[in-house]
């Protein structure tokens, strides 16, 4: 079983590849907004959480390289960058209030400014996931060709279904999305293999939370997202614990159903490498 | 007693980076070594005023309750950090990010190893994974809070938030140095080097390398060679006691983490000045660049109305291409220096090219239609 237990450091960077399911169904309602505005809130604040990890007072440290790829029709690169200059460049900051401690036992509220990275969307489209792992595929290969010594990169899927693209038979386009994400979980440096983790947040057919055998999938939709996503290392089992996930031998890092909870977990799960020692 | 004493940062920074902090007092006869966890904040305020506080006193000793007016100097000393980034006009995301991380509330965590010596007897406390091992020749006890099956990546720690726990409890320790033994304070890359090597069997040789370390030069040598055997890549600090049956302490050699930040800041600044005198070439050659493009502006070419039915000339698409690619580039290296431009380059290699290649080549496209040969 790969290793993929290399910490992400200055000297050693890792790569985290976000890819963000921009369909017109991500429009749907969860969690008391859109699918849309709930994950790009969940990838601004994993991208703010990851630079906070690596930020001393100084500067954020560049530990790792972020992209975060949107996929509907079209494929499109949202963000990407060392941690240092995500932080200096945002698209924006939306100004939130925030319940913090006094220091005197009770809360104050306070506003806090939070960097906006990646926007939701509000146009319809279709779903070319084929075409996202395509890019993450090109973007790993060439990163690992200059960061052979460095941790495996990690890929993170946030979809709310199936990948549907160019009018094609969905079964057609599961089968070439799934071909081609084992063709990148084949990927493999001096670390491990390059790691797939997915969570699907369509709650309307049911919940599979890290699965071991794909026999127990009853879902068509389930067994898809446990066939796109790698097996969890032993070197990720602290941070599923941490993250309340349930593991086992043979679990694959994947949600089906996910709710926002899970959503988070899952993001913070994939992207544990992303610091120093932790709290 | 006899201490030496070193302390090197991650590979691939610098020590202006260091969240190690050590500590040698002759008059209290204290040492101390704290850990600023890495990913916290302003952690290495937390682990020098740890380290100052102890050292400082005869009697001090660190426990959950003891630490409680340091939380308060802590927070105080942030907050002139913060005053001095508005005062030197930092760039605006460090200003905030540490302003919305005091507002709220986040804190620093460090763990710990002190003692004290009284003659030949030393006691003190340790929390977390910096360790005190003793070494008697042939067996290293390891002096530790933490289970030492289990060091993770989550150490026990102090919480520089006095509404927070920390984590685990501080263990205390003595001891007595007799001519037959050593004393090694280390930070967590050497307690879990040694502690794997103590399993196996091999530890003597490691402990004879460690001591003979007589200068900071040696000190980054052995840790870059236990780096490739596998010690991991994390600030790295060790202290050695050893007995010359004396009762006062004697410094034969003490790294100075104030000193090494310092020349490596004045480093960095004779380096920028010559960067800076090279982007001086380079803006020569930038003009160079913007010369042709404007001669080419007075092109005939670009003189000549195109009417629909004639394809685009390939020198004019080529030249407004090179004029919008400048443009987009510049805007991504907006408000970088020469040298962090240079520096931001070479760290991202082709990424920022390319996404500026094809930005400049949209706005291009957007404008003619080409036609195939």
């Amino acid at each position: 079983m790969a290793k993929n237990d290399k910490q992400w450091s200055s000297a050693t960077p890792g790569l985290l590849i976000i890819l963000l399911d921009q369909s017109g169904s991500m429009r749907s309602d969860y969690e008391g907004t859109t699918r849309t505005k709930f994950a790009t809130l969940a990838v601004n604040k994993v991208i703010d959480n990851i630079i906070q990890k690596n930020f001393d007072g100084d500067a954020p440290k560049n530990r790792c390289f972020i992209s975060v790829i949107g996929y509907n029709h079209n494929v499109k690169e949202l963000c990407s960058g060392w941690l240092k200059d995500l932080d200096a460049n945002p698209l924006r900051y939306e100004t939130l209030k925030k319940k913090t401690p006094d220091g005197t036992g009770g809360l104050v509220e306070v506003e806090v400014k939070q960097p906006v990275w990646v926007e939701p969307i509000d146009k319809d489209g279709a779903t070319n996931m084929l075409g996202a792992f395509q890019l993450a595929k090109d973007l790993v290969e060439k990163w690992m060709a200059d960061n052979a010594e460095g941790p495996a990169p990690v890929i993170i899927n946030i979809s709310d279904g199936v990948p549907y693209y160019e009018g094609k038979d969905p079964r057609d386009c599961m089968r070439e999305t799934v071909a081609l994400a084992k063709e990148i979980m084949e990927l493999s440096n001096n670390d491990g293999n390059v790691l797939i983790f997915n969570a699907q947040i369509d709650e309307s057919n049911g919940k599979v939370v890290f699965p071991s055998d794909r026999n127990n999938i009853s879902q068509e939709q389930a067994q898809f997202l446990y066939d796109i996503t790698s097996e969890v290392p032993d070197s990720y089992k602290a941070a599923a614990a941490k993250n309340e996930l349930p593991i086992k031998d043979g679990s694959r890092g994947c949600i089906f159903g996910a709710d926002g909870v899970q959503l988070i977990q899952l993001i913070d799960f994939g992207s544990s490498r992303a610091g120093d020692k932790g709290l | 007693m006899v201490i030496r004493a070193f302390i090197t940062h991650k590979q691939a920074e610098r020590f202006a980076d260091c969240q190690d902090r050590f500590g040698v007092n002759t008059d209290t006869k204290s040492i101390a070594v704290s850990d600023g966890m890495g990913s916290t904040w302003q952690q290495k305020i937390w682990a020098q005023l740890l380290v100052e506080t102890y050292t400082n006193s005869r009697d001090w000793n660190l426990s959950k309750e003891s630490i409680i007016p340091l939380c308060q100097e802590w927070r105080a000393k942030v907050s002139e950090f913060i005053q001095n980034l508005k005062d030197t006009n930092a760039p605006e995301n460090i200003i905030y990010r540490n302003e919305r991380n005091f507002a709220e509330g986040r804190s620093a965590g460090a763990t710990f190893v002190g003692i004290r010596l009284d003659g030949s007897k030393w006691s003190g406390e340790v929390l977390g994974d910096t360790c005190l091992i003793e070494w008697d020749g042939n067996e290293a006890k390891f002096n530790t809070s933490q289970d030492t099956d289990a060091f993770d990546s989550y150490p026990d720690y102090f919480d520089s938030n006095p509404l927070k726990d920390g984590k685990g409890t501080p263990k205390s320790i003595e001891g007595t140095l007799t001519d037959d033994k050593k004393l090694l304070l280390v930070s967590d890359p050497f307690s879990e080097f040694l502690l794997e090597h103590s399993k196996q069997g091999d530890i003597a040789k490691y402990v004879q390398q460690l001591l003979s370390v007589a200068s900071h030069d040696d000190f980054e040598v052995l840790v870059d060679e236990w780096r490739k055997e596998g010690m991991h890549n994390d600030d790295t600090t060790l202290v050695i006691v050893e007995s010359d049956n004396a009762e006062a302490l004697t410094i034969t050699y003490a790294d100075n983490i104030a000193e090494m930040v310092e020349k490596e800041q004045m480093d960095k600044e004779s380096v920028a000045e010559k960067v800076e005198a090279e982007s001086t070439e380079n803006t020569n050659a930038t003009s160079a660049i913007e010369q042709v493009t404007d001669k080419q502006d007075e092109s005939p070419y670009r003189e000549k109305e195109c009417n629909a039915s004639d394809p685009v000339n390939a020198d004019t698409i080529i030249e407004e291409f090179l004029t919008e690619y400048k443009s987009v580039l510049e805007g991504k290296c907006k408000g970088k220096s020469q040298k962090a431009i240079k520096k931001f380059w070479s760290e991202l290699q082709y990424k920022t090219t390319q996404n500026a290649a094809k930005e400049a080549l949209r706005t291009i496209l957007d404008k003619y239609v080409i036609y195939a040969k």
